[in-house]
This record gives C-alpha cells, sequence and structure tokens, in this order.
C-alpha cells in the first residue's frame, strides 16, 4: 500500500488547513494568514505553498472554488481554495493530538509564561 | 529583472507543477516584492525564495498532480473507521528510468555474489578434483598459506576452532566420513586454483632454501663479520631477486629474533668487499614464513624455512584438520596422536582403540579391529599431501 504523502501531516500542510478554516483564499492570502496566525514563525515561499496545496488537493482535504457567480467578490486572476468537509475533520483531529500533547505538557509542568 | 529571476526559477519545478501555478506563482511574488520594499528586506526576500526552493522541490516533485479523487479517503481521525485504497497514479518516466537503474544494480549485485559463491567452492565449478575431502584439504591449506586464522585454520598451539560435531558431515559424503576402509586423496597442486580466486602465495620448497648458517660461511666471511654478527642465517641475494636492488647483492640477518625482515631494510655491510665468491648464492624470497630454520633433509646440504620442525608441531596441524574430516569426536577417540617424519613429509596417525569387555576404552596392541586416522603434511611448509583413514 503506498504511503501517503500527508501522512503524518507536514506543518505547512496542517497551517494551511487552518488558514482555510474560517474562509475561502486565495495563495498570497493563506500565505499571510499564516504568517499571521504562527506568529510569524512561518513563512511559506510559492514552491512550498503551492506545492502542499496541490498535495491537500489531491488528497481532497481543501478543494478549488468555483467563482462563476461570485467574481465581483472574489479577485477572478487568482485561485481560490477551500476546505473540505475531510479536511476540516483532519485538521480537527491534528489539533486534538496536539492539545492532547499541550495537556501532557501542562501536567508535566515544562510549559513557561502564556503557555501554562 | 528580479521576476525574471524567479520565472527562470521556476523553471526548476517540474512542468505539471509550472503549467498549474507559474502564473500564479509569479502574481505572489509581485505581491511579495510590493510588499518587501528596502534593500535590506528584498535581500532576506531572495534568501526566502531560495531556501523555499530547497524544501519546495522535492515536495512539487512529490506530487502527481492527477485529478483529486472523487472520494477521497479520510486519513486517521479518532474513532472513525479508516479505508485505503491502492491509488492508481500514472507511471512517470522517471520511475521508469529509477525502476531500470535498481533492476541493472540488483542483476549485477546477484551475478556478482552467484559468481563468487560458485568459485569459492572448490569442488563445483573449478578444475581440481571433485572430492569433498580434497576440498576440505584445498581449504585448510589455502587458511594456512594465507596466515589467516579463521574457523577453518588449524592452528599451531593446538587449539581447536569450535565447528560444531562435524562440518564433514557437511561437506563430505557419508562413505568418506565413516571411518572404515582407505580413502587416500592427494594434495591439490597449488598451482591449480579454481578460475576467479585471488592469488594465493604459497611457500614451496624452492622458497625455504634460504641461505647458510654461520657456521657454514667460509672463513674469511666469518672473519670479515663485525663482531655480534656472527650468529644467525644469512641470506645472501644475488642480482635480481625480487624486492633487492637488481644492482647490489644484499644481505640479511635471519635469526631467531628477526625472521621476518624484508630485505630491503638491511644496508649492506662494509666488509661486503671480502666475500669474493665464497658464498653460492641461493634463491631468496621476501615472503618469509613464520618457521623456524633447520637442515631439510630433502635438501641436505640446506638450511631452509621449515614450518613443522618437530612432530608436537604436525600434530597440531594435523588434528584439527582431521578433526574438519572425521570429526571432532572420532579424532578424540583416536587420541594420542602420534608422528613421525618420512622423507620431508611428516605423517601423523591417530591410536586404534575400542571398547574392552568392560566397555572402557582400550588402546593395547592386537585388541582392536579397524583403521585409524592418517595425515600427510609436508616439513618444510606444512601443506597437507593427503588425508586418509586406515582399514
Amino acid at each position: 500500500m503506498p504511503k501517503r504523502k500527508l501522512d503524518p501531516l507536514p506543518a505547512a500542510a496542517f497551517q494551511i488547513l487552518l488558514s482555510l478554516a474560517g474562509e475561502d483564499l486565495h495563495g498570497y492570502a493563506i500565505m499571510r494568514q499564516v504568517e499571521e496566525q504562527s506568529g510569524g514563525r512561518i513563512r511559506l515561499g510559492p514552491g512550498t505553498l503551492y506545492s502542499s496545496i496541490q498535495a491537500l488537493l489531491e488528497e481532497g482535504l481543501i478543494e478549488e472554488v468555483d467563482l462563476s457567480g461570485k467574481s465581483e467578490l472574489l479577485d477572478e486572476r487568482r485561485r481560490y481554495y477551500r476546505l473540505t468537509s475531510t479536511g476540516r475533520k483532519l485538521a480537527r483531529a491534528e489539533a486534538e493530538k496536539l492539545a492532547d500533547l499541550l495537556r501532557v505538557a501542562r501536567a508535566k509542568k515544562i510549559l513557561r509564561g502564556e503557555y501554562v | 529583472m528580479s521576476e525574471k529571476i524567479f520565472a527562470c526559477l521556476l523553471r526548476l519545478y517540474p512542468s505539471r507543477f509550472r503549467e498549474k501555478y507559474s502564473e500564479e506563482a509569479i502574481q505572489l511574488y509581485r505581491d511579495l516584492s510590493r510588499h518587501e520594499t528596502g534593500m535590506l528586506r528584498r535581500t532576506g526576500l531572495w534568501i526566502r525564495l531560495l531556501a523555499d526552493l530547497a524544501f519546495g522541490l522535492p515536495l512539487a516533485c512529490r506530487n502527481s498532480y492527477a485529478p483529486a479523487a472523487v472520494s477521497p479517503v479520510p486519513l486517521t481521525v479518532q474513532g472513525v473507521p479508516t479505508f485505503r485504497v491502492l491509488e492508481q497514479k500514472p507511471l512517470r518516466p522517471g520511475l521508469f528510468l529509477c525502476g531500470s537503474i535498481l533492476t541493472v544494480t540488483l542483476l549485477s549485485a546477484f551475478s556478482v555474489v552467484l559468481h563468487y559463491s560458485v568459485a569459492d567452492r572448490s569442488w563445483g565449478g573449478s578444475n581440481v578434483s571433485g572430492s569433498p575431502i580434497a576440498a576440505v584439504i584445498e581449504r585448510l591449506n589455502r587458511s594456512m598459506s594465507s596466515g589467516q586464522d579463521g574457523d577453518e585454520s588449524p592452528q599451531r598451539d593446538g587449539s581447536v576452532p569450535d565447528d560444531g560435531q562435524n562440518e564433514a558431515s557437511r561437506e563430505a559424503n557419508p562413505a568418506t566420513t565413516h571411518p572404515v576402509g582407505v580413502e587416500t586423496q592427494k594434495a591439490i597442486s597449488p598451482a591449480i586454483s579454481p578460475k576467479g580466486m585471488p592469488q594465493i602465495v604459497r611457500p614451496t620448497v624452492e622458497k625455504t632454501d634460504l641461505g647458510h648458517p654461520y657456521s657454514q660461511l667460509s672463513k674469511n666471511v666469518q672473519e670479515a663479520m663485525p663482531q655480534g654478527e656472527n650468529r644467525g642465517v644469512w641470506v645472501i641475494a644475488p642480482k635480481g631477486v625480487a624486492g633487492v636492488p637488481r644492482s647490489t647483492p644484499y644481505f640479511q640477518a635471519v635469526t631467531p629474533d628477526a625472521k621476518a625482515n624484508s630485505l630491503d631494510k638491511i644496508p649492506i655491510p662494509s666488509w661486503y668487499g671480502s666475500l669474493g665468491a665464497a658464498v653460492s648464492p641461493p634463491r631468496v624470497t621476501t615472503e618469509q614464513e613464520d618457521c623456524t630454520f633447520e637442515t631439510i633433509k630433502a635438501l641436505p646440504r640446506n638450511i631452509g624455512c621449515v614450518r613443522v620442525p618437530d612432530a608436537a608441531t604436525a600434530i597440531s596441524i594435523a588434528e584439527p584438520a582431521l578433526a574438519k574430516v572425521y570429526g571432532r569426536r572420532q579424532i578424540d577417540y583416536e587420541k594420542p596422536l602420534t608422528a613421525k617424519l618420512e622423507n620431508g613429509v611428516w605423517k601423523v596417525y591417530g591410536t586404534l582403540c575400542c571398547p574392552d569387555r568392560n566397555g572402557r576404552r582400550t588402546c593395547d596392541t592386537g585388541k582392536c579391529d579397524g583403521g585409524v586416522a592418517a595425515l600427510e603434511l609436508r616439513q618444510s611448509d606444512g601443506q597437507i599431501v593427503s588425508i586418509s583413514h586406515t582399514k
């Protein structure tokens, strides 16, 4: 059985899923959103961004938005992406896994400052 | 200009990536350039872009760029059963190339392994005798010659490698392993080595003809020698001997405490000029064996390198060799082994023993029927000549 590209989920792909959790975004907006939500720690470049987007598309975790009828609201020159229900479930599962880890870290008292 | 450079960088990505994303990527670069103004920030942007190229390129190559699955399979979600299907990815030319290289590599490796494993078996695919015992003798001699103390090598100190009960049962046919009847296998000539085997340098009688003891040197030579050098065996190497400069004869002291010197390390003694033709030059070799220097009966006028100087050494070589062929238990039962020297060949025999009326082992002469293990090895170089079992 071939190993799936997104198993385990790479950090960039997870960030993209999170960025699309609120609204449909195009590539550059995703890049900005990721930078913002990670506090500037993760800055995706075009290669990583579009490779990750392609992988997420192939896995059915995100999909391209059909712009017909919404062109007045969106920039027609760009492709917009949307989180699918599968992608949302996966993002939730991944977040819960991290939350579990965070709980363990808290219990072990290894966190400091605002993370406690 | 910088946009053109970025477009050039994009050409490194797979064509299907470029078809789909190049426009968007260039648009993204424009957006970035608009925000990243100033020399410092522009430089930082380009550093990020180059780093992104290093990380993003492998990712881009991994993607198949096939249409998204109609019914995508969920990844691991807690509490939800997951099923995975084999993805039907289109075969890419790169996969054919990788597959071809891998196949050729594996086939080459397989053929090499096959070649060496067959060549290593003396009785198979070689021009030597097909007998298993001959094969064992060949291997024993080979391991002795190469000086390696592997698990097959008989050891000079008499210790026996723990090779299990009887390796011969695996390497020899049942008839030869049974200690009844006479079967003599002549030693394989060192010159006949299986094709493809590495060249094995073996000691020969010729190479043992190393020199003369001090007492046999002519008087003028003895007088010419400085005080303190009048012991051991002197090697007089004529012109053209391997390892010796062609233009000058060389001398070398082969003393008990300096037994394996290289000829070219010994300078020409100052008293050489008085030698003249006092000493006839013997053949020498730089490949000296771990040996003792004694008179060889087969070559009575020579002092030579003798690897098997006494019966104890002969037995210590013979015992593990016999155990290889007839089994450790059998050889232990035939102890003590005895050795006698005949015409430069050590003949090692087991002792004929059997259980007496009380079931105790007895080795008294005339009380037992049967035969004993026998091994012949050359005194000069320790080569096993034959292994047999008497009736």
